[in-house]
């Protein structure tokens, strides 16, 4: 557990403000990840959980705050630098390549791989089983769901050492849903630390180690998953009050 | 003639256009899909094939370095395009209208270059002795030129499928055409493919430029320009962003217009063209808005 | 030399009563129309039918040939150009989008020319018509001609450049704006996006047909080769170059571009280089400044006055989109 204690962490983020043109849509907030952690990202629609994750990988302008991973101060890197190092990216909406096959996706996951595509690819068929029929079809084929698994694996192709996942749950039935979870779930045992963003509160901390509630761009409350349960405080944040 | 070979004729003229358009409108069709960037200097990247066979040709008459000349110096210019011209709105996030009237401007420059080296007047092609010896193959007879640039068609054609389906780059190409931000986060390095892009489309407008001019042995500063309209419908009918739609439409097109000549007055092989174009945009819009990155 | 000057200065004032025109369209709109220059050649063939006796042994071929008075050739024209704009502005401005329609109004331009410069029984085909009297000619006689006709131009250019002004403050003017900053957000305030922009158009072409009027009665001919896309591009760079949406800066632009680049680089001696690199040096010139303009001014020398928050707008926009 690496809630408070940067040193052990492997994705932390410090202070970070970030946001398009006008102001801050995230505004200073830190987040330690563990190796072997999952945390996740509450909060209401537009507290800027979504922002954060691109903020991270550069794709919102930052505007202040420190990125590290591995060790390594990253602030300043592009991102195809951050990818390289080992920082993967799910988004949430349009993150497969439609008219590709699920094999052709998985191999531009591993685009920055010098070898052993082929065999990786083999690999994430083996651990996301409900890809494995499909290999050669298109991804515009699959189901939802299918297309969000899809999505995870040609993330983490090249084999990242964080991951952040933008909803990867949304608009799933509930036993996909389940389905996606212990797929993450698995993800971590291999010793991945992952950051997901999520609507559905129950279910996150069900699955999570580590949360925290953003509101209206800010930290408002970070705990141990198990601890937040039935927290009457983010109930609270979620309807609006200032709890 | 008889109406049964008026119609044999046209269709084997067809054939020659539709190999001539599906060379340019595959090219641009694919750089439409990869860079989402119109481009109405695609016409003059069609005359610089020409015009870099011509000056090749003041070294050398061999046919295939007098092609190849052509082809490089049409997919330098789009390169130089994208990298000094296009790229630099791009980076601002420039309106994509800004884009499109950009190359227009482009078009217009490159054209005038050439008129100002060259001048108007009609520069003449010395082409391979026997290309004009007619040869019967099934009912249409072609001459030796027009099977060389059906020949090639198909040779271009044909590498490019290889290179799109099998290598890893054609995959990239697919990837950013179909979702240039998730190919960026997946490590694919965007901009030279984009880049890359831009010189393979030239190449193959190049050599469509080479083939319109080998077809007549001459050209002047206006002979891609005369034909951007034929490959924008091609393009357009075939769905941007879908190079083999586009391979399927250029044959429509140049079938259609090669008989409507036959027919109609020969001056209005472009308008039924355009016709087609206009058609194509009324019943899916959408053509012209590559959603059809979703499909490819 | 003044002769050559009026001369210019005519051609300067024709063309910003089309550009004005286009900047209605453009400017004020945010629709692209890429045939601006196909409703002037129409406007000048109308009005040369109109006004031009029957064909008779002239050798020419063409429609009507009523031989009426001038002013009535140019209101023909106008009223031509009009319907004409609205057929098109209705089936084209069905979509959103000025991308849209810049490719069909393209195309459209392609189309028309292929047509008119075909078909000779319209307005004879790719030569052309010529032998229009200049209006007034048989009381004014041709000595101080071009004067007169300037003073004329000056006058009904003025007419439209105060038409356009009271057009951009009026009510109607500031829907149009609403419209080009966001169109999805206009439609939502119940505006009729598709009838704002078809009245837009409308006017835009119909003063284009205007210009073509004017033009030719001043040339007495016109043939197809008088509005290519070449003309098209110099409408453009004057536009983009003044200012889009400012009128004084659509006036700046013409006179730089037609009057300073395209008419003054005429005065170089042919011993420098040929008519024929002149006009391709012009032609490249042009390209270019209007790539330049587009990439470090979009908004022109003389950026639109009234709301500065388009260019505010753009700039977020174009933040957010890198």
């Amino acid at each position: 557990m690496t809630l408070m204690n940067p040193a052990t962490s492997l994705l932390s983020v410090e202070g970070v403000f970030a946001g398009y043109g006008g102001g801050d849509i995230v505004k200073n907030v830190t987040i330690n990840i563990a190796e072997r952690e999952i945390a996740v990202l509450l909060g209401p629609n537009g507290a800027g959980k979504s922002t954060l994750l691109k903020a991270i990988m550069r794709l919102v302008p930052r505007r202040a705050g420190r990125v590290e991973v591995r060790g390594a101060d990253v602030s300043q890197w592009a991102t195809e630098r951050l990818i390289a190092h080992g920082v993967a990216y799910v988004p949430q909406l349009r993150n497969v390549f439609p008219a590709l096959t699920v094999l052709e996706n998985l191999e531009m996951g591993g685009y920055s791989m010098r070898s052993g595509v082929r065999e990786r690819a083999d690999e994430m068929l083996e651990l996301f089983p409900n890809l494995r029929a499909a290999s050669r079809r298109a991804a515009s084929t699959l189901s939802g769901g299918e297309r969000n698994l899809l999505a995870l694996a040609r993330g983490l192709m090249p084999g990242p050492a964080a991951l952040l996942v933008d909803e990867p749950t949304a608009g799933l039935s509930p036993q996909y849903e389940e389905v996606v979870w212990s797929q993450l779930e698995l993800i971590r045992n291999t010793g991945v630390a992952i950051l997901v963003v999520e609507q559905n509160v129950a279910t996150a901390l069900e699955h999570a180690d580590t949360a925290y509630v953003l509101v209206l761009g800010e930290t408002r409350l970070t705990g141990r998953a198990e601890d937040l349960k039935g927290d009457d405080t983010l109930t609270s944040l979620y309807i609006g009050g200032e709890g | 003639m008889d109406s049964l070979t008026v119609l044999l004729t046209s269709i084997g003229f067809g054939f020659v256009t539709a190999a001539i358009v599906a060379l340019a409108a595959i090219g641009l069709s694919l750089q439409i899909g990869v860079t989402n960037v119109p481009n109405f200097a695609h016409g003059e990247l069609i005359t610089f094939g020409a015009y870099g066979a011509l000056i090749v040709q003041f070294v050398t008459d061999n046919v295939l370095l007098d092609t190849l000349g052509g082809m490089a110096l049409a997919g330098v210019t789009a390169w130089a395009m994208n990298r000094f011209v296009l790229q630099s709105f791009v980076k601002r996030g420039a309106p994509r209208i800004y884009l499109l009237i950009a190359t227009a401007g482009l078009s217009f420059f490159l054209q005038n270059l050439l008129a100002f080296i060259f001048g108007e007047r009609t520069q003449v092609l010395q082409l391979p002795a026997g290309s004009s010896t007619g040869y019967h193959v099934g009912p249409f007879v072609w001459t030796g030129i027009d099977l060389l640039i059906m020949g090639a068609a198909i040779v271009a054609v044909a590498a490019l499928y290889v290179v799109l389906q099998f290598t890893k780059f054609g995959k990239a190409q697919r990837a950013v055409s179909n979702n240039p931000e998730l190919a960026r986060v997946s490590g694919i390095p965007v901009n030279r493919v984009i880049n890359l892009t831009w010189l393979i489309a030239g190449l193959l407008a190049g050599l469509a430029g080479v083939a319109v001019a080998g077809t007549t042995g001459s050209m002047v500063p206006t002979i891609g320009s005369d034909f951007l309209l034929v490959v924008f419908a091609a393009a357009i009918v075939g769905g941007l962003g879908r190079p083999y739609g586009a391979l399927v439409a250029a044959v429509i097109v140049g079938l259609v217009t090669e008989v409507s000549a036959a027919y109609l007055n020969s001056a209005y092989k472009t308008t039924v063209a355009v016709a087609i174009l206009v058609l194509a945009i009324l019943i899916r819009p959408n053509g012209i808005f590559t959603v059809s990155r979703e499909i490819t | 030399m003044i002769d050559f000057l009026v001369l210019v200065l005519i051609l300067v004032a024709i063309n910003s009563i089309v550009a004005i025109g286009f900047n209605i369209q453009w400017g004020y709109t945010g629709l692209l129309n890429l045939s601006s220059i196909t409703f002037v050649g129409i406007g000048g063939y109308v009005a040369m039918v109109i006004a031009l006796p029957p064909p008779g042994n002239s050798g020419m071929q063409y429609i009507l040939g009523l031989g009426w008075p001038f002013p009535i050739a140019v209101l023909v024209a106008m009223v031509v150009c009009a319907v004409l704009g609205a057929i098109l502005g209705a089936i084209a401005l069905n979509r959103v989008r000025a991308y849209y329609l810049a490719i069909v109004t393209f195309c459209v331009a392609e189309i028309v020319h292929q047509v008119v410069s075909t078909y000779i029984p319209l307005f004879d085909g790719n030569s052309g018509l010529y032998g229009l009297n200049p209006p007034f000619s048989n009381v004014v006689g041709l000595a101080n001609y071009n004067d007169l006709y300037l003073g004329l131009c000056v006058v009904i250019l003025a007419i439209v450049f105060l038409f356009a002004e009271r057009l951009r403050k009026s009510p109607f003017g500031r829907a149009l704006r609403a419209v080009r900053e966001d169109h999805d957000a206009a439609q939502a305030f119940g505006r009729d996006v598709w009838l704002l922009q078809l009245k837009a158009f409308v006017i835009g072409c119909a003063i284009a047909g205007l210009g073509g009027a004017l033009l030719v009665n001043f040339t007495g001919a016109l043939n197809p080769d008088g509005w290519t896309s070449g003309e098209t591009l110099l409408l453009l760079a004057a536009v983009f170059l003044g200012g889009s949406g400012n009128n004084w800066g659509v006036l700046l632009g013409m006179l730089l571009v037609l009057g300073v680049l395209q008419e003054g680089t005429s005065l170089i001696p042919t011993w420098i280089m040929s008519n024929e690199q002149q006009a391709a040096l012009q032609a490249m010139t042009l390209g270019v400044l209007l790539i330049v303009i587009l990439r470090f001014r979009p908004m022109g020398i003389l950026a639109e006055t009234a709301d500065r928050d388009r260019v505010e707008a753009t700039r977020s926009s174009a933040s957010r989109a890198a």
